[in-house]
């Protein structure tokens, strides 16, 4: 089972926002965002409701589950 | 090099860190004190230097690596760069200084540097149980500890790099 998200979608839609500015929105490095839009990282609960807050948009609307 | 001003030089270090610990936290100056991936990175590949150029000189010159500290010497960059980390800690007031990846590949390098150490530590056994390798009993723990410093910072870098 894996965390997939639509983080890269969500960010070329807010004015094709930067991993690095995304990263520097939610306190963690631009590597973290790299890793978690290519599906190595799950991010933290706290972790992902700060980026849908980026976002305003719902958790579930950026993230979901792939059985 | 003489073993007082290995010494002197060790002690001098330790005083000044000791100092800027406890004072620059106090001052303007800690506003320049940052940490972020690129300290990240250079945490961990001060920590390869650090540990290979320990374990080569060990086993270059075992007798002076310990009856002249050069053990210490070699190790002191590594340590200076962890009461970086401590100050920042004491600068923030809280120990959350790397996120959340970061932390969790420190955890899974810890994890992998265990048996990983384990295994090195016991081909030297068995090598130096068949008198291939000798290691004199003081030099085991700065074996170890350079060991466990390549090890843990290898892993970690790598997989901030993979993951």
């Amino acid at each position: 089972m894996q965390l997939g998200n639509h983080l890269r979608r969500c960010r070329f839609d807010r004015d094709e926002m930067t991993q690095e500015q995304l990263a520097n929105e939610v306190g963690v490095t631009r590597q973290t965002i790299h890793s978690i839009e290519k599906k190595k990282f799950v991010p933290s609960t706290l972790l992902a409701l700060k980026i849908a807050r980026i976002f305003n948009k719902r958790v579930e609307e950026i993230f979901y589950i792939i059985d | 090099m003489n073993e007082s001003i290995i010494k002197i030089v060790l002690i001098l270090l330790i005083v000044l860190a000791a100092f800027g610990f406890v004072v620059i936290p106090r001052t303007k100056l800690s506003a320049k004190f940052k940490m972020g991936a690129p300290m990240f990175i250079f945490t961990n590949i001060i920590g390869i230097i650090i540990g290979a150029i320990g374990l080569i000189v060990l086993f270059l010159i075992p007798d002076d690596f310990i009856n002249l500290h050069l053990w210490e010497l070699i190790a002191m960059p590594y340590a200076l760069v962890w009461i970086y980390w401590l100050m920042i800690m004491r600068i923030r007031k809280s120990t959350n200084i790397v996120d959340e990846k970061q932390e969790h590949n420190m955890t899974k390098a810890a994890a992998l540097t265990l048996p990983a150490s384990i295994f090195v530590f016991a081909v030297i056994f068995k090598l130096s149980n068949n008198s291939i390798v000798y290691l004199s009993n003081g030099l085991w723990f700065p074996f170890y500890l350079f060991i466990s410093i390549v090890f843990f910072s290898v892993f970690t870098l790598w997989l901030f790099k993979v993951e």
